[in-house]
């Protein structure tokens, strides 16, 4: 029998959508292990394929989102995530896991501060494609929805050139189509130059089904196929990357 | 010794200040928020900086401001407010812990306190203005505060 | 604070044995004196309470401790005991008069019980563990707690809902060997957000804009950070809450079946998990330390207390994974009365001996009592057997929570409490059940008139006025602060429609490992209250079983909440409205089989003004849970389709009382519409039979506004136009078009049915209150509602539907 690919969700203080995404990940053939981060070791990722960053409240966001989780995870294992990526490995950032690892430096340099509205948003957005050739987006169509809900999400660079400059090279995976909270270049997603580390602020793991959409009929309208949702095209297309790189 | 750092984020514009009231104002002030950390330590002053700068600044998307001088200039007033001794900071909480797990920070801090400033900014007729904003964002159950008046 | 005053009562009868305690000489004291002890140590005992506490000392022959009567004062409490609840109380209704021996026993209790009787298997538990559970499926039941945080939420809005959330949580936590929980829900009463502060009639009062945003950020901060979805709620305003502000929290949990069943045996070790203890717990009632130590009084420590969910979720994640691993004899949560009521609560029956030299402390110095009784925030105690004690430390440092030992179970049926080598405290809790019985007084006059139907001038600025009533607006900005999808099981949500914004009534949710799905639903009518509180009661019931039906809940698998808020209970009419409202949610709760399986009460919502005293209407939120077999069955209330037909189920009455109509017409005292059970439960089977068909496009049930708010809140999807002719609809002969526009009979439902299925729907409903209405289309997008050939209204969707969706985001 073929063996499945691990994905191993880091869990924090705080985190809480490991549950739901380690189910999304099983659910297109991931074998999965979520470690709290009072586990974790550098050799905890050998044999692994996929590290996810799942969404939550890492240390509570206080100081800023995914500060203390980087502090504490350089702690305890130094560059091991970073020599995980220098050997093949993929790496998913969702919400949380996105503002760790844009703090962790695994991702183009910028930072997730509070959303222009000064609030928490809930709610679901447009999102367009903008780099086709991404492991984690080959199955989604140009354009599509996900839900968000976060405070920090708005998306800044040190200067505005440098958000352009992403989404000119396709660094800006994945863009919201309309204005949601302030990003610069409307900026939802980031990957970084390998590919092969994705962070979104989106919840692709809450969208697997039709039935998650707020509208009772939507379809996806993907190779005819009508119960799945748009989230699970992201995690199926992450599989197959994975699957065949290895 | 004490050390203090205000934090001003560089991306926020300054907001309508009517947001922070009950009532609203006909003046059309505006507000920016900063955060001051007040640090008593013992040891090495660029251990301080250094965790600073590691730990409570973003580099990115923040400027600090080292001293007692406020950050910002030219508000109407200002109102400074945190936790009063005994209310739960869970900011200060999370800070403090993260810094106990350091190995050999290189300084001891012996007191922390976290205070939130908001400075108002525009024409106001008097000083009875700054009552208004002090009523409506700070609450004696949990706060303490005080308020500067000018700041040019 | 000074404590070189007059010497206290306090001083006058202690023996100080030690430094952290004190034995009070109670035996010789007269009645005032046990008061004026009660009142100095704020014990919240009467003195026929004092009085049987004394009867129990001297029955034992000896003088109780300061722990000891600290102890009691808290298993005696309104908040444990329930004391008005449970009182006797003569009530006279129109001059007739009764007794009732019990409103928990007659009301709640016994008929539950029947229900139970007749439901066998379906209510697994209620009324003795933190939550009620009812079966889910074979292997799974779920749960629901709500509970209030009024008074902490005046005083600091943030921090008291904050509070009341984590509280609230914890209770599911520690339901059955530990429940997960799946969803939240919230409800608030608050003065109108626009009042002016001239108008304010006290200082110190928050204004209600800073009330509703400081609570709704405290139930975002902490919810949101629990990862537990905020998916139900409502919200009421009115000028009697300005002062004293209702805040619900509940909590919905899920637990294997197996896991329910929980029992503390002897020689098992009771753990503390969470947070520590400090005098932050204490709520400002740190006088008895000053009197030991007139050095030591804290004022500094009077901070109101603030919620840490990260110490919760801690907490949370090593309760479940020990529950899971079978660790977990018995768990509750530490809420009211701190450890002393959660140990009280497990070595009630066993015994045991704690040892608060164990406790962690957040500051040295509490003496005994105060560790005892202390509330500080996210501690949860279990009882397990020792040979886990190295897992479960394991699992503690997994998820990075402190895990401390109190002490020990061991068959003595004596709780013994020690500190510093002293037994501070040896009760046998068996002998403090029967606190003394209360004796009330309550009356009831009708307070209602037939009145004469009101000329309707202009229903379409009528229908406007409504649409932007704060009892109606948007919930949008509190609801987008929440986060509703964390877990990714939300089913339906709290918004729907087209761009994902209409109203919806109950919210769903998937439950993992299981085929089947919970509802979730809130009813609250405060303004029926006013005037008849039994039409108010039932309403409420009805509403909240209505609105869980229509979403695809089996209505014979339904169970609901009682929480209820009241002013003055020595006050005879605010007393004799709750009983109304109580006989009346026991009559609907029997009639449609859905039992109660938990509730709370709170007293006392009233506040001094400059004017005197203002008092809330009773106010009662009813809340519910119900299954839904097959996800195929879940059914939202926004309108899907521009070529379906629209109809209505149940009839119409005259009466627009208590209607937010009625009230910004100022139609005081017009008659509120009673509930008819047998016809409306006659329906929801009804409905539920075509449902499961699929005859059900969508459903959305009338409610406040009356049918022209709900079409219009259908017709919010963007989806289609609607047309609506109401002259053949179910009514009552006196029913005008008031009545049938904006009047808010109970029982009702709009629904959107495909053209070819009416018919089979029309056939299912033979004898029943139904009539196709109108339908929808792509032709226009407007409302457009006649009445034959008169035109009533007509306008874009749009129009009217932006008066509702910025109603409340101009002031939040």
């Amino acid at each position: 029998m073929e063996e499945r690919p691990c994905a191993v969700l880091l869990k924090f203080p705080g985190t809480n959508c490991d549950e739901e995404t380690a189910r999304a990940l099983e659910e297109v053939g991931f074998v999965t292990e979520v470690i709290p981060i009072s586990a974790l070791k550098a050799t905890s990722l050998v044999g692994v394929s996929l590290v996810v960053l799942p969404g939550g409240f890492s240390y509570g966001d206080y100081v800023q989102s995914g500060r203390l989780a980087k502090l504490v995870t350089e702690q305890k294992i130094g560059d091991t995530l970073k020599e995980f990526r220098d050997n093949g490995g993929y790496l998913l950032g969702i919400c949380n896991g996105f503002q760790i690892l844009t703090q962790l430096g695994l991702l183009p340099e910028g930072s997730l501060v509070e959303n222009a509205s000064g609030r928490y948003q809930c709610h679901w957005v447009k999102l367009d494609k903008q780099c086709a050739t991404s492991p984690f987006l080959t199955h989604l169509p140009d354009q599509f929805e996900f839900p968000i809900a976060h405070a920090e999400g708005r998306l800044v660079t040190a200067t505005p050139e440098e958000a352009k400059a992403y989404r000119e090279s396709g660094a800006a995976a994945l863009t919201y189509t309309d204005e949601v909270n302030g990003s610069f270049e409307q900026i939802a997603g980031l990957q970084d130059e390998s590919g092969r580390v994705f962070g979104l602020m989106p919840h692709p793991e809450r969208f697997m089904n039709a039935a998650d959409h707020y509208d009772p009929d939507w379809q996806s309208g993907v190779d005819g196929e009508t119960s799945r949702g748009s989230g699970y095209y992201l995690f199926r297309s992450l599989f197959e990357s994975v699957t065949s790189s290895n | 010794m004490q050390e203090i750092y205000e934090i001003s984020d560089r991306f926020i514009e300054a907001g309508d200040a009517n947001e922070l009231l009950y009532e609203p104002l006909k003046e059309g002030l505006t507000f920016r928020r900063t955060r001051r950390y007040e640090i008593d330590f013992d040891g090495d002053k660029k251990a301080v900086k250094k965790f600073v700068k590691e730990t409570l600044l973003d580099k990115i998307s923040q400027e600090y401001h080292k001293g007692e001088e406020p950050a910002l200039n030219d508000s109407a007033f200002f109102v400074e407010y945190g936790m009063k001794p005994g209310a739960l900071d869970l900011e200060k909480e999370a800070i403090l812990t993260y810094y106990r797990g350091i190995e050999d920070p290189g300084f001891t801090i012996n007191d922390l306190k976290i205070r939130q400033r908001i400075y108002v900014f525009g024409k106001v007729a008097d000083e009875k203005v700054s009552d208004k904003f002090v009523r409506d964002i700070c609450n004696r159950a949990i706060h303490n505060w005080s308020v500067i008046q000018g700041n040019v | 604070m000074s404590e070189t005053k007059t010497e206290s009562i306090l001083d006058r009868i202690a023996e100080v044995p030690a430094d952290h305690f004190r034995i009070l000489k109670i035996s010789d004291l007269g009645g005032d004196e046990l008061l004026e002890l009660s009142k100095f140590m704020k014990l919240s005992l009467s003195k026929e309470d004092m009085l049987a506490v004394q009867e129990i000392y001297r029955g034992w022959d000896r003088e109780p401790t300061d722990v000891e009567l600290e102890v009691i004062a808290q298993t005696w409490s309104e908040h444990c005991k329930h004391r008005i609840f449970g009182a006797t109380i003569e009530h006279t209704v129109d001059g007739e008069s009764e007794t009732v021996k019990s409103l928990f026993k007659t009301y709640i209790y016994d008929v539950s019980n029947r229900i139970f009787d007749s439901k066998p298997g379906f209510v697994l538990s209620a009324f003795h563990d933190n939550a009620g559970f009812i079966k889910l499926d074979d292997e799974q039941a779920i749960c629901l707690k709500a509970e209030t945080h009024n008074h902490p939420s005046a005083i600091e809005p943030y921090a008291g809902a904050n509070t009341g959330l984590g509280g609230v949580i914890r209770d599911i936590l520690g339901a059955g060997k530990g429940a997960k929980p799946i969803g939240s829900l919230d409800v608030f009463c608050f003065g109108a957000p626009d009042t002016s502060l001239e108008e304010m009639k006290a200082t110190d009062v928050i204004h209600p804009l800073g009330m509703m945003r400081g609570v709704v950020r405290g139930v975002r901060d902490y919810g949101n950070r629990m990862g537990i979805p905020t998916i139900s709620g409502a919200l009421q305003f009115d000028d009697s809450y300005i002062y004293n502000p209702l805040v619900f929290c509940g909590t919905a949990g899920v637990i294997p079946i197996k896991d329910i069943e929980k029992e503390v045996k002897p020689d098992q070790v009771i753990i503390s998990v969470g947070g520590r203890t400090g005098r932050d717990g204490l709520k400002g009632a740190t006088f008895s330390s000053a009197a030991l130590d007139s050095t030591s009084h804290e004022e500094d420590q009077q901070a109101v207390q603030i919620g840490n969910p990260i110490e919760e979720k801690k907490a949370a994640d090593f309760v479940l994974a020990a529950r899971d691993k079978g660790l977990i004899e018995f768990v509750t949560d530490c809420g009211a009365g701190g450890y002393s009521s959660a140990c009280g609560e497990m070595l009630e029956t066993c015994g045991g001996t704690i040892n608060l030299d164990n406790v962690k402390l957040k500051a040295e110095g509490l003496v005994s009592w105060e560790i005892f009784i202390s509330e500080s925030q996210e501690r949860m105690v279990l009882a397990v057997k020792r040979e886990s004690l190295p897992e479960l430390q394991e699992l503690a440092d997994l998820y990075e929570t402190e895990l401390t030992e109190l002490g020990s179970s061991d068959g003595s049926g004596i709780l013994k409490v020690t500190h510093h080598g002293k037994t501070v405290c040896e009760l046998d809790c068996s002998n403090l059940h029967d606190a003394p019985i209360r004796e009330l007084k309550a009356k009831w006059e009708k307070k209602t008139e037939a009145i004469e139907a009101p000329v309707l001038e202009n229903p379409l600025e009528d229908l406007k006025s409504l649409l932007s009533d704060f009892a109606i607006v948007s919930r949008e900005p509190i609801i987008r602060e929440y986060d509703h999808e964390v877990q990714g099981n939300t089913v339906l949500k709290p918004l729907a429609g087209a761009s994902g914004d209409a109203p919806q009534d109950a919210s769903v949710v998937r439950i993992s490992g299981s085929e089947k799905l919970m509802s979730m639903s809130v009813a609250v009518l405060p303004e029926w209250g006013k005037t008849d509180p039994y039409a108010m009661g039932a309403a409420c019931v009805d509403e909240c079983i209505r609105q869980l039906v229509a979403s695809g809940s089996d209505p014979d698998r339904i169970a609901i909440l009682d929480n209820f808020c009241v002013g003055n209970p020595e006050n005879e009419e605010e007393l004799g409205a709750l009983v109304e409202t109580v006989k009346a949610i026991a009559a609907a709760a029997e009639a449609y089989g859905a039992p109660f399986v938990s509730g709370k009460d709170s007293f006392y919502n009233y506040f001094e003004t400059d004017d005197g005293p203002v008092s809330i209407p009773v106010t009662i939120l009813i809340s519910g849970m119900g299954i839904i077999d097959d996800e195929a069955h879940v059914t939202g209330a926004s309108i899907r389709r521009d070529d379906s037909v629209l109809a209505i189920i149940g009839n119409t009455g005259a009466e627009l009382g208590g209607s937010v109509f009625a009230r910004q017409k100022k139609l005081t005292n017009a008659e509120v519409p009673q509930t008819n059970f047998e016809e409306a439960f006659a329906c929801y089977r009804k409905y539920y039979e075509a449902n499961k068909a699929g005859l059900i496009l969508s459903a959305h049930d009338v409610s406040e506004g009356g049918l022209a708010v709900t079409l219009a809140e259908g017709a919010f999807s963007g989806k289609a136009g609607l047309e609506v002719d109401l002259s053949g609809i179910p009514m009552d002969d006196d029913a005008g078009k008031a009545a049938m526009l904006f009047g808010e009979s109970p029982s009702r439902l709009v629904v959107e049915v495909a053209p070819e299925n009416l018919e089979k729907l029309a056939d299912l409903f033979e004898g029943l209150p139904f009539a196709a209405l109108g339908r929808t289309t792509s032709e226009h997008s407007n409302l457009n509602i006649v009445w034959g050939k008169e035109t009533l209204i007509n306008e874009p969707v749009d129009q009217l539907k932006s008066l509702w969706k910025n109603g409340l985001a101009q002031y939040y």
